[in-house]
C-alpha cells in the first residue's frame, strides 16, 4: 500500500468517441491497485456522439465527492485544444496541462457559426491559466502505434511520463493490460510508451516539466 | 460498457474499482438475486449489463425486456413466486412501470423485489429531471437514496431483506453522479443458494379488482407505522452533531457536497448534518435535529421533498424553526447541485465572506470559454441515421407539398434535431412521434406529417400508436431509423436483433413483419446507404394514402467498426478531390457529416482521416462528384 496524496485532482477534457472514459478507468484502476482512496465522475450525455465530454478524478484520503470544485484540477488531461479551455474555470493556477494538439473541428465551425480559436492563441492563454503546459501531437503517434483510435492512450502514457501522480509506470501498464480490448495490448502499450517517451523528451535535465509548446 | 465480470469477484474484503451502477449489480449478487431485468436508458444500463456478465456463472436470469413495464412485470412475476428480483430503469421509465407500481404495493411480494430508477438532475440525457422520490411517496413505498458508492451497494443488499420482512417491493433511488461515479468498494460474501420458485394461490391478495383492492389498501396503509420503524431504524441516516449556528440536512450525492463544503469553510464545530437516505425520512432525526437549531438548510435532487417534510414536523411539533431550501430560494429551484453551488448556499445563509476568485484571472477564464467554438451533439462520421435524414429531406423536397413536419422520438436520432439535420420538430417520450403525429392529422395539420422512430423506440412504444394510427386512419408516414441496436445507451440488443441479454441467439422479430400485422398499407424496407433508391421508397410512401412505414435498416457504424477490427478488416476511407470540390458544401450544411470540415483558406471540403468511418454516403451526396475511395488505410 502506498501513502495517499492529501489531495490531487486530474480533469480529462476531450470529445465523445475519443475514448476520455477508458483513459479515466485506467488511471482509476491503477490508483486502486496501489491503495488509494479514489472518487471518479464521468460526466457525459451520449459519449459517443461528438459533445464536450470531461471526467473527474480525486485521489486523497478526505475525498467524499467525486465532482470537483471550479479551480481545484492539479493536472488537465487535455485531448482535445478548444475543451482545455472549455475546463478553463476547474484549473488551478498551478495546474499541469497536457495537451493533444489534433484538434476536432465542431460542426459549428463547419458550418460557419463560429470559429475555430488559433492553436498558438490556445496555448498562449492556456500558458497563462497554468504554471505548466505540455504539449503532443497524440494522434500522430497514436497512428505511428497502429491505430488512430488509440489517442487516449497515449495520452495516459503522458500523463505517466510527467510524473506529476504518484502512480508508477509499471501500475499503468497492468492497468492498461487488464482493461484495453482482448487482442490490442501490444499495440496499446506501443501507444503508452510513446506518449510517456515523447513527454519525457520534454522534461529537463532535473526532471522536472517546464514551459514547452 | 459493462467489459468484465468484476462483480462476480469472489474475493471477500478487498477493495476494487467499480462504476456506481456496478455497485448496484455487484449488491444483487451479494444479496442473491435470481432474476434481472431492465430496458436500456442512460444512467442506467450498466447495472442489468453487469448482472448479465456473471448470469451464467452465478445462476441469474437476467433479460433486456422490450419496455420497463414488462421489465417490471416479469420480476413482480419472480418476488411473489418467492424469488429475489430487480428490475432497473431510467427515471423516465418508471412512468411505464408505475402502473403495475400502483398494484403490487396493495399485493406486496413473498422475495424480495427491488425497483431501481436512475434519475438525472440536471436533464443531462434525457427529456426532464423528474425526482423519482415522488413515486415512492405516492405508493406509500420504502425508498432508498445513497450517497455514494460503497453505500450502494450496502443498500442493495439491505433493501432485499427489508423487502422481504415487510412484504413490499422496495425503490432504489440512484442520480448521474452515483450511476457514472467509480469509487473504489469493498467487497462482501455472494449469496449463493438459490430459491425454488412457488407460487402460492391466493386469490384475494393476487387479484388486484374491484372489490378485492380496497381491503388491500388498508393493509398497505396499516404497514406505514411498522415501515417507518424499519427504515427508520437502518443505519444509512445519520446526525451528526457539531455546533449549533445551522442545521443542514442532505440527500443523495448532495451529502457528499456538503461534506466536502463543510470542510472546505471550516463549519464542523459550527454546524449539525443530517445525512437522509430513507424515506420515510426519518421522522425521529428530524426532530432532534430541529431541537437544536433554529435554521436548518436543506439540500435535494430536485425536488423540495424533504423540505416539505421537515415544515410538517415543524408545525406538527410545534417547533418555531427557519427552514430553508429549494422552495425560499437558498438553494437553486431546479437543476442537480455541486459543490460550488453548496459552497454559495451556505456562504450566503451563514452570512460568510467566500474568497472571490482574483479578477484578472476570472477575466482570463471567461475568455478562455468564449473563444471555445461550440459543440453540439452530432451523428457519427458514417451512421446510417445521417443518410436516411439526408434521403428523407430530398423525398420530402421532391415531394413539393412544401416542408414536412416531423414528430421525434428518443435514441440516437434525436440528435437530428441539431443543425445542420434540423429534422425533429417534437420530441416528448418513447413512442411519442408515432402518436403526436395522429394527432397533428387528426387536428387537420395541412403539412405531410413524418414521425421518426428507432427500431428498439418502436418495439418498446410504437406498436399501439401504429395500430392507432391504421384504426383511427391517420394519414401519417413512420419512419423507422432501424440500425439494429438500442445504440444510444451502449449497443444492447432488442427484440430485433435476434440476440438476448445474455448473447444467446433467439427468434429475431422483423418490424416489416409486425408493421404489417398493425395493418400499414405501405411497408418497406431500404437501405439508406444507397441514396437513389431510399430516396424513391420514400417518396412513394409520402404519397401514400393512409398509414405508410418505412424501415430504413442500416448497421450502426460503431458496431460495424467494431466488427471490422476484430476481423482485421481495413475500412476504405474517403478523401475530397480539390480540383472538382467547388465549395458548395452541400456535404457539410444539407447532410452534415462531422468527418468533412471547412478549409476556409481554399474554401473546400476535407474529409478528417481519423473520423471517416469509410460509409461512402457523401460520394453519393456530392453534386460535383468530387468524393471518392482514398485507397484502404
Amino acid at each position: 500500500m502506498d501513502e495517499s496524496p492529501e489531495e490531487l485532482n486530474i480533469l480529462i477534457a476531450g470529445v465523445g468517441g475519443q475514448g476520455n472514459l477508458l483513459a479515466s478507468e485506467i488511471i482509476s484502476w491503477a490508483s486502486v491497485k496501489q491503495g488509494f482512496k479514489i472518487r471518479v465522475a464521468d460526466i457525459f450525455g451520449a459519449a459517443q456522439r461528438g459533445g464536450a465530454v470531461t471526467s473527474h478524478i480525486r485521489l486523497g484520503k478526505e475525498v467524499y465527492n467525486p465532482v470537483m470544485p471550479q479551480g481545484s484540477a492539479h493536472i488537465l488531461l487535455g485531448f482535445e485544444p478548444v475543451e482545455c479551455l472549455r475546463a478553463a474555470s476547474f484549473l488551478r493556477p498551478d495546474c499541469t496541462a497536457i495537451v493533444n494538439t489534433r484538434t476536432i473541428v465542431p460542426s459549428s465551425v463547419s458550418l460557419g457559426q463560429a470559429s475555430y480559436p488559433p492553436l498558438k492563441q490556445i496555448t498562449a492563454i492556456l500558458q497563462e491559466l497554468v504554471k505548466k503546459t505540455v504539449m503532443l501531437d497524440a494522434a500522430a503517434l497514436a497512428i505511428k502505434a497502429g491505430d488512430a483510435l488509440m489517442v487516449n492512450i497515449v495520452m495516459v502514457g503522458a500523463l505517466a511520463g510527467t510524473g506529476c501522480t504518484p502512480i508508477r509506470k509499471e501500475t499503468f501498464i497492468e492497468a492498461i493490460t487488464n482493461l484495453v480490448p482482448k487482442g490490442t495490448e501490444q499495440n496499446n502499450l506501443k501507444a503508452f510508451n510513446l506518449g510517456f517517451e515523447d513527454v519525457q523528451e520534454k522534461l529537463d535535465k532535473t526532471g522536472i516539466l517546464t514551459q514547452t509548446s | 460498457m459493462v467489459k468484465s465480470d468484476v462483480i462476480g469477484l469472489e474475493r471477500v474484503g478487498e477493495r476494487i474499482l467499480l462504476l456506481g451502477n456496478e455497485a448496484v449489480a455487484r449488491g444483487a449478487v451479494e444479496a442473491g438475486v435470481q432474476v434481472a431485468t431492465s430496458y436500456p436508458g442512460t444512467p442506467s444500463s450498466e447495472i442489468l449489463e453487469a448482472i448479465a456478465s456473471v448470469s451464467r456463472k452465478l445462476g441469474i436470469y437476467a433479460e433486456w425486456s422490450t419496455n420497463e413495464k414488462v421489465a417490471f412485470e416479469v420480476a413482480i412475476g419472480a418476488a411473489i413466486s418467492g424469488v429475489r428480483s430487480i428490475s432497473s430503469m431510467k427515471h423516465v421509465g418508471v412512468n411505464w412501470a408505475a402502473d403495475p407500481l400502483f398494484s403490487i404495493n396493495q399485493t406486496g411480494v413473498v422475495g424480495g423485489l427491488l425497483l431501481v430508477t436512475a434519475d438525472d438532475p440536471g436533464a443531462y440525457a434525457s427529456q426532464n429531471e423528474q425526482d423519482n422520490r415522488n413515486y415512492a411517496l405516492a405508493a406509500e413505498l420504502p425508498m432508498l437514496e445513497p450517497a455514494d458508492l460503497q453505500e450502494t451497494k450496502e443498500m442493495t443488499v439491505k433493501a432485499f431483506d427489508i423487502s422481504e420482512e415487510l412484504e413490499l417491493p422496495v425503490m432504489l433511488r440512484l442520480t448521474a453522479r452515483i450511476c457514472h461515479a467509480r469509487a473504489d468498494v469493498t467487497l462482501g460474501p455472494i449469496r449463493k443458494e438459490r430459491r425454488e420458485a412457488k407460487f402460492n394461490k391466493d386469490p384475494m391478495r393476487w387479484v388486484m379488482m374491484a372489490g378485492r383492492s380496497r381491503p388491500r389498501h388498508k393493509w398497505l396503509r396499516d404497514r406505514q407505522q411498522h415501515v417507518q420503524e424499519v427504515v427508520g431504524a437502518l443505519p444509512f441516516n445519520r446526525l451528526e452533531i457539531g455546533g449549533k449556528e445551522l442545521g443542514i440536512i442532505a440527500s443523495g450525492v448532495s451529502y457528499v457536497y456538503v461534506k466536502e463544503a463543510v470542510k472546505k469553510l471550516n463549519l464542523d464545530n459550527r454546524v449539525s448534518v443530517l445525512k437522509v437516505a430513507t424515506y420515510p425520512i426519518p421522522r425521529t432525526l428530524v426532530t432532534k435535529l430541529i431541537d437544536l437549531v433554529s435554521t436548518v438548510l436543506i439540500f435535494e435532487e430536485v425536488d423540495p421533498i424533504i423540505e416539505q417534510y421537515v415544515k410538517t414536523v415543524a408545525f406538527d411539533d410545534k417547533k418555531e424553526v427557519e427552514i430553508r431550501g429549494r422552495l425560499t430560494g437558498d438553494v437553486q429551484r431546479q437543476w442537480d447541485l455541486n459543490v460550488d453551488l453548496v459552497i454559495d448556499s451556505l456562504a450566503r445563509v451563514l452570512n460568510l465572506r467566500n474568497e472571490p476568485v482574483p479578477e484578472d484571472r476570472q477575466l482570463l477564464v471567461k475568455k478562455a470559454v468564449e473563444i471555445a467554438p461550440p459543440r453540439f451533439l452530432a451523428l457519427c462520421a458514417g451512421c446510417p441515421h445521417a443518410a436516411t435524414y439526408y434521403a428523407l429531406k430530398r423525398a420530402v423536397y421532391k415531394l413539393a407539398k412544401g416542408p414536412a413536419i416531423y414528430s421525434g422520438d428518443i435514441g440516437c436520432y434525436t440528435l437530428g434535431a441539431n443543425v445542420p439535420i434540423d429534422m425533429q420538430d417534437t420530441n416528448y417520450c418513447m413512442g411519442a412521434s408515432i402518436g403526436v403525429g395522429c394527432g397533428f392529422s387528426q387536428a387537420g395539420v395541412k403539412e405531410p406529417i413524418v414521425a421518426t422512430i428507432g427500431d428498439s423506440t418502436f418495439l418498446h412504444a410504437g406498436i399501439p400508436a401504429l395500430i392507432n394510427a391504421v384504426y383511427n386512419r391517420a394519414q401519417l408516414t413512420v419512419v423507422v431509423f432501424d440500425n439494429r441496436a438500442t445504440a444510444m445507451t451502449g449497443f444492447q440488443p432488442h427484440p430485433g436483433t435476434g440476440v438476448t441479454a445474455t448473447g444467446e441467439k433467439t427468434r429475431e422479430v422483423l418490424i416489416e413483419d409486425v408493421a404489417k400485422a398493425c395493418g400499414a398499407g405501405f411497408v418497406e424496407v431500404v437501405d439508406p446507404h444507397n441514396l437513389e433508391d431510399a430516396i424513391a421508397v420514400m417518396r412513394r410512401g409520402l404519397s401514400f394514402d393512409g398509414v405508410s412505414v418505412i424501415i430504413s435498416r442500416g448497421q450502426c457504424v460503431r458496431d460495424v467498426l467494431r466488427d471490422a477490427r476484430k476481423k482485421g478488416v481495413a475500412t476504405e476511407l474517403y478523401a475530397v478531390d480539390w480540383e472538382k470540390c467547388n465549395g458548395c458544401k452541400v456535404c457539410i450544411s444539407m447532410f452534415g457529416c462531422p468527418a468533412m470540415t471547412w478549409k476556409g483558406d481554399i474554401k473546400k471540403v476535407e474529409i478528417d482521416e481519423v473520423l471517416c468511418a469509410g460509409c461512402g454516403v457523401c460520394a453519393q451526396v456530392c453534386p460535383m462528384k468530387a468524393v471518392s475511395p482514398a485507397g484502404a488505410q
